[in-house]
């Protein structure tokens, strides 16, 4: 059994400052981590693998650690192998330098094309920097397989996996054969850390893969951005001391800051 | 010159600030009010490997050497000096000593447990009547058939109530002292005749477990002599050599952290209309503390890095000791008064750093003790020997001609394989 | 990895709608008023594509919210049920086909599960641009493109995107992107009816069935929400029942531990925790800097106190001098709960 997890490496929101005055953000201190969200795919996968080790101790599945960007996500990939990835792969090119999901999502998915059959796609629903949430559709998409997305729940069945979905107010239980992409939701997991043996091994010991635009065969029309940031834009500055005079008014007050 | 620590360290350094913040910080006050160390933190450390950062792999440990232990004790004592010494006990003098002192049958035996936390260690050198004066020993160690059997009491064992593991200094042969008379043993809690003795009720560092421990009748088999009878005290002062390195790390992870509550504080607390920040009084305390600080950061890795490098260290790790103790008193110092009132108040974090602070200054050889020894390093490289009060001042006093050591530079390698001729039996 | 494309030259601009009880759903009429001003300014039609059925007046209301024509597809169980959600890809398949056969240029969908899954898997197969979880969109007439404002590190700042690429340019949208819809009765429109393949999809899997299941409770420092209680808080019931309706995590100033309003894991403040949420409601709590110490990363904060002079107000985005158990109450009926 093969399964792929892409992560992400994020700027740690910890080390900016928003300044709604001047209309900046300034980075403090320049630090980059793995996504909550991809720690979480991370840990939903090595408990599949468990969960499969257990009843087909024969042939443990693999976990494959991908991601895109520039040198650096390198860390992130190591940190994923001591979550429990079995190897990594960096997809690394100045072609994916401005990638947006679209070309993240045609990148990741030759990557997993190149390395042959898969069983699982796990991903995180939605990452804590741009937070679009788009991955995991796309994948199942380009990768035409469905899609189990915002899962909160995931169980190794004889046949697939059990997932409980957030649907909005709702919960709902699938039943879903494999292959599929899952994307899983940070906050109904436990969070957990990485196993310094791993995390040790994986700087001294074992290797990172690094593919290439060309390795992956992508025609020029899969690594043009299809939605190109144009500038930041920030919320009006706060205005501290304001008086509402009852609940009416705050309520109003909330909404219009989306705060609820 | 690379003053930048391995991508290996900075991942290690990551992972241990992460557990250090969300693991150990919730646990710290009630910890510190209740008098009661924090094992499910522990445990949770062990599993990820914390409890044998510096020991080879083929032990069970991380063998990330003394830069990734002090890193530990960094991040650690940056958050609670409690658990920074319960664990630092653990690895750094417990279960060093027996990697130090032991053949590879006793390090088999003892160093995967403590590496994965199933065991605890402890180390066991002081008395009521032994202190500095750590040659006057008067645990007894008398032979017996195949075994010894001790008799005597140890005191001010950190971990005592909780090891199952304890490295222990006994004398074997009065009549030599410490000059050969000394043997270090590896022994377990759970064999007749121990017994630990109440918890010690000290100023601070109530998370961290400390008290008398009692050998009656006590048996231990010969196979656990670490090192060489008589030469016991060799294996116990480099240990303490060692540990002092990583003592140096977890003052300096006090003294950062107590920096950073001051920088905090000041910076919201507004007297005469302005942040106290903006006072010049306030500034020269936290330049003080950051340049001092930022000097001892350089020592402390810098000598580990000699340590992890086979170079000689014993007077840097004095020196880490020394100005990292005093450099942290002084520094939580200046933060309980940029706190003001508040700083006394046993609800902010400055105060128990104020009181867990104090021990470092005597604990692991006295600031005294230090200077000695640095001062003898000194002389003597300008040929002058200092005669210390005693020999266990320095192991390199110790000369025991019927052996061949060469004690001289204490090369403790911990990444690689080889240590101390001290275990060829 | 092949491409879907449109059959005609694009034109008009899309939404797809949500229904609820039988009638679109409030974010589907604001939506159709965003077409609606959007296609006034570019000459397009609004064209609403209507997953779902049992909805008789549901083409009416949104034809009055501006939309020109509707399509209905037909199907007893709508996108958003328990037994839609298992034939997924039937929806997402229909419309595809349609979108193939309409060619339209911009599409708007809601930034709800159904709406966001279908608009990255329908960006993706048509290889357009997408724009999610808009607070803020128009269509920019000089570019042809979706110019749309959306929330980056959960709403700190923003980023203002522009898709290009084949047509249809798609975007997902959030409540209050538009402003409340107006409604015309005196407009008119076409509808039709096209019915759902429910065979057609790879993905056919046994009808999902709902669950209870309860989302563990985050700690203070990354919950997004925190009600905190102070020594005026009054009846701290009405403190917790409007933690409750705003999914909030309770909490308490340190005073409020002496009272026994909370236990001291949950104290805000520098004796406590740091936290640093979007919304933070302080109900009785005067604001000494201890405090005031714990509350510098929240986004929004509320403040209810007596007295007028309680400093905490200086910290406050929104501050009512009164009874803290009576607001709370007040503003916990206003969200329902």
């Amino acid at each position: 059994m093969r399964i792929v997890v892409c992560v992400k490496q994020i700027l740690d929101p910890r080390g900016l400052t928003v300044n709604r005055k001047s209309e900046k953000v300034f980075v403090n201190r320049e630090e980059y981590r793995l996504d909550p969200a991809s720690r979480a795919a991370l840990q939903v996968a090595a408990a599949v693998k468990a969960a499969q080790t257990a009843s087909n101790g024969a042939n443990p599945p693999e976990i494959i650690a991908l991601s895109l960007g520039p040198d650096r996500v390198d860390d992130a990939l190591r940190e994923a192998m001591a979550f429990g990835a079995d190897r990594a792969i960096l997809l690394n090119d100045p072609a994916f330098e401005t990638a947006d999901a679209f070309v993240a999502a045609n990148a990741l998915a030759a990557a997993i094309r190149k390395m042959g059959e898969f069983d699982l796609i796990v991903v995180g629903a939605r990452s804590l920097d741009s937070g679009s949430g788009e991955l995991g559709a796309r994948l199942a998409e380009a990768l035409e397989v469905p899609a189990a997305l915002n899962a909160v729940s995931v169980e190794a069945t004889p046949d697939g996996l059990s997932v409980v979905r957030e649907f909005g107010e709702m919960f709902i239980r699938l039943d879903a054969p494999l292959p599929l992409v899952l994307s899983v939701v940070p906050e109904a997991f436990e969070p957990g850390y990485a196993n310094g043996w791993r995390l040790m091994d994986a700087y001294k010991k074992w290797t990172v893969d690094v593919w290439s635009a060309a390795d992956l065969g992508l025609a020029d029309v899969d690594v043009q951005s299809m939605a190109v940031r144009r500038e930041d834009a920030f919320p009006p500055e706060r205005q501290l001391g304001t008086r509402m005079k009852d609940a009416r008014e705050l309520v109003a007050a909330l909404k219009r800051e989306r705060v609820i | 010159m690379d003053f930048e620590l391995s991508r290996e360290h900075q991942a290690l350094r990551r992972l241990v600030r992460e557990f250090a913040e969300e693991e150990v910080r919730p646990a710290v006050k009630k910890a510190d009010r209740e008098s009661q160390p924090p094992m499910d933190v522990v445990r949770k450390a062990a599993d990820i490997g914390l409890l044998g950062v510096p020991f080879p792999r083929e032990y069970g440990g991380l063998g990330a050497g003394e830069t990734g232990y002090c890193i530990l004790m960094e991040e650690l004592g940056r958050v609670d000096t409690s658990i920074a010494t319960l664990i630092g006990a653990h690895i750094g003098i417990g279960a060093m000593s027996i990697y130090l002192g032991g053949d590879n049958r006793i390090r088999q035996t003892y160093l995967p447990d403590l590496c994965a936390g199933k065991k605890i260690a402890a180390f066991a050198l002081t008395e009521p009547n032994a202190g500095s004066d750590a040659a006057s020993i008067k645990l007894r160690a008398t032979r017996e058939g195949d075994s010894y059997i001790l008799d005597g009491q140890k005191m001010w064992i950190t971990n005592g109530p909780i090891a199952d593991v304890m490295s222990v200094l006994a004398v074997t042969d009065p009549a030599l002292g410490a000059r050969g008379g000394a043997t270090a043993f590896v022994v377990e809690t759970q064999w007749e005749g121990f017994r630990a003795g109440k918890f010690e009720h000290k100023m601070g560092l109530h998370g961290s477990p400390t008290s008398a421990v009692m050998f009656d009748n006590f048996r231990v088999p010969q196979e656990n002599v670490l090192g060489q009878v008589g030469l016991g005290f060799v294996v116990f002062m480099q240990t303490l050599d060692v540990g002092r390195v990583s003592l140096g790390a977890a003052t300096l992870g006090g003294a950062q952290s107590a920096l950073q509550a001051a920088l905090a504080w000041a910076k919201v607390r507004e007297q005469f209309g302005r942040p106290i920040a903006q006072m010049q009084s306030i500034q020269f305390m936290v330049a003080d503390m950051a340049a001092e600080i930022e000097a001892l950061r350089s020592l402390v890795y810098r000598t580990a890095w000699l340590v992890d490098n086979n170079r000689p260290f014993i007077k840097e790790a004095g020196m880490c000791k020394l100005l990292g103790s005093e450099i942290a008193s002084r520094c939580i110092d200046r933060a309980v008064q940029i706190h003001g009132a508040l700083g006394y108040s046993r609800d902010f974090d400055v105060e128990r750093g104020f009181r867990d602070a104090r021990i470092a200054e005597i604990f692991e050889g006295t600031n005294e003790i230090q200077r000695i020894l640095i001062a003898e390093q000194m002389f003597r490289e300008v040929g002058v020997r200092i005669r210390p009060y005693q020999l266990s001042v320095s192991s390199h006093q110790l000369s025991v001609s019927s052996y061949q050591l060469s004690v001289i530079s204490c090369r403790s390698s911990l990444i690689g394989a080889q240590h101390l001729l001290i275990t060829d039996h | 990895m092949a491409r879907l494309t449109v059959t005609d030259a694009p034109h008009d601009i899309w939404v797809v709608a949500e229904l609820k009880d039988g009638a679109p759903t409030p974010l589907t009429l604001e939506m159709t008023y965003g077409a609606r001003m959007a296609a006034d300014m570019m000459g397009f039609y609004v064209k609403v594509a209507v997953p779902g059925s049992d909805a008789p007046d549901a083409a009416s209301t949104l034809i009055q919210a501006g939309a020109d024509r509707i399509t209905m597809i037909d199907h007893p169980a709508g996108p958003a049920s328990a037994a839609g959600i298992a034939s997924f890809s039937a929806w997402l398949n229909a419309l595809s086909d349609l979108f193939v056969a309409q060619s339209p240029e911009f599409v708007m969908l809601g930034a709800t599960p159904f709406g966001e899954e279908l608009a990255a898997r329908l960006a993706q197969r048509f290889g357009g641009g997408l724009i999610s979880r808009c607070v803020s969109l128009r269509v920019d007439d000089f570019d042809r493109a979706f110019v749309g404002k959306r929330p980056v590190f959960g709403g700190e700042y923003f980023e203002v995107v522009a898709t290009s690429g084949p047509a249809p340019q798609f975007a997902t949208v959030l409540p209050d992107c538009f402003g409340p819809p107006h409604r015309d009765a005196s407009r008119y429109g076409e509808t039709e009816r096209v019915a759902l393949q429910l065979e057609t999809g790879d993905q056919r899997w046994p009808p999902a069935g709902r669950v209870d299941f309860r989302m563990p409770s985050p700690k203070l420092k990354t919950a997004r929400r925190i009600v905190s209680v102070g020594r005026q808080v009054g009846d701290v019931e009405a403190a917790r029942r409007l933690a409750l309706a705003l999914g909030a995590e309770f909490a308490g100033a340190r005073e409020a531990t002496d009272e026994g309003y909370v236990d001291e894991s949950r104290v805000v403040g520098i004796t406590g925790a740091r936290v640093s949420p979007e919304l933070y409601v302080a109900l009785g709590i005067r604001g000494d800097t201890h405090h005031t110490f714990g509350i510098q990363g929240a986004r929004f904060v509320v403040a209810v106190h007596p007295d007028p002079d309680a400093p905490i107000f200086k910290q406050a985005d929104a501050g009512i001098v009164g009874d803290p158990a009576q607001v709370a109450r007040e503003l916990a009926e206003s969200l329902g709960g």
